[in-house]
């Protein structure tokens, strides 16, 4: 049986979502950039992390990430390519970005999810997702980092052993 | 049995239950959940709920400005959710009672609040949302409406709910 201990992440990828303050303030919605690397890639799972994970991001100008006192003001909505029968659109919805933080740290504010979050692999349309801020609340600096851990597969790579329907191996008895 | 763990969430929808005060500034309960959400779910099976309070998010998405539900009334709600027939089940309130801190599946350890063991999730059937309520067994003084919220895992009317199913993640049951 497989047990999430034992998740094979194949490959992960740190991407963020710029968070812009408007006159002090959150902007409401703050919609991720076009994700050219994750092209036809099926996401698999999504961590986020906060100030007190990682002071910094790694990424294009090093802004330093959302703090923890921001982070109950968030919410991840994530739209995904259609597939088969299943239409595109935004399927995840308003998902509290405290959710998605899988980072354990006894003196953080923030809160943490005991599971990590994991999808049916399917391709996200990121141009049309977002870290939405419904209630504004100030912001100290000009520019925040959300970073988002992808867990993704490559284009040639089998999805159906990270579907429920495989992780329950008598279900194809 | 397969663990918690490695629950593969298909979609995810934040709703709410809003506490209104009545005239003398007390909560109002049993409350329900809305129309609107009744109708955004109608068949499609539900597979697990969480729920969080104010040390987790501050404010509603869905009603901007309206606070999350404080400790102080988390630590006293209890949930009711009734099904619909399936599996074998007449519907009825089968999910009845439930402390809010067991749906609670974030920790935060400077913060009061307890979290559940496991995410609460059950075999894939469709709720009857405008009769399930959170309740308060006394009123208590509020000073606005607070928003109890609710992340619901869920399956489209055309996923297969086979794979979610309890007896399809114990072996024997199975064979």
């Amino acid at each position: 049986m497989l047990q999430d201990n034992f998740l094979i992440q194949p490959q992960q990828l740190l991407i963020e979502c710029v968070i812009n303050a408007q006159s002090g303030n959150t902007t409401t919605l703050n919609p991720f950039q076009e994700q050219d690397f994750l092209i036809n890639r099926p996401i698999i799972g999504l961590q986020c992390f906060c100030a007190d994970d990682m002071a910094n991001s790694p990424l294009a100008t090093y802004l330093p990430v959302i703090p923890a006192s921001l982070l109950p003001y968030a919410f991840l909505n994530i739209s995904r390519s259609g597939t088969g029968p299943i239409k595109a659109g935004v399927w995840y919805k308003n998902i509290p970005l405290v959710s998605l933080r899988h980072s354990l740290n006894f003196t953080s504010t923030a809160s943490s999810n005991l599971d990590m979050f994991r999808c049916d692999p399917m391709v996200m349309q990121w141009r049309d997702s977002n870290v939405a801020f419904p209630s504004p609340t100030a912001q100290a600096l000009a520019q925040y980092s959300v970073p988002i851990l992808v867990t993704y597969l490559l284009e040639q790579q089998d999805p159906v052993p990270y579907r429920q329907a495989f992780i329950n191996p008598h279900h194809h008895r | 049995m397969l663990p918690t763990s490695t629950f593969v969430k298909p979609q995810q929808q934040l709703v709410e239950i809003i506490i209104q005060a009545d005239k003398n500034g007390n909560t109002v309960t049993p409350a329900y959940f809305t129309t609107a959400v009744a109708a955004f779910f109608i068949n499609r099976k539900i597979l697990a709920i969480e729920t969080f309070y104010q040390a987790d998010i501050f404010y509603s998405p869905i009603s901007p400005g309206v606070p999350i539900v404080s400790l102080a009334l988390f630590n006293r709600l209890s949930a009711t959710f009734l099904r619909n027939d399936g599996n074998g089940v007449t519907g009825g309130d089968f999910y009845k009672n439930i402390p809010l801190s067991f749906l609670r599946r974030v920790i935060n350890s400077r913060q009061a609040g307890s979290t559940g063991p496991d995410l609460f999730r059950m075999d894939p059937i469709g709720l009857s949302w405008t009769d399930s309520s959170v309740l308060l067994p006394a009123p208590v003084a509020i000073s606005e409406p607070v928003s109890v919220p609710f992340l619901v895992t869920y399956l489209l009317e055309q996923q297969d709910p086979e794979p979610y199913k309890t007896v399809k993640l114990r072996g024997h049951a199975a064979r």
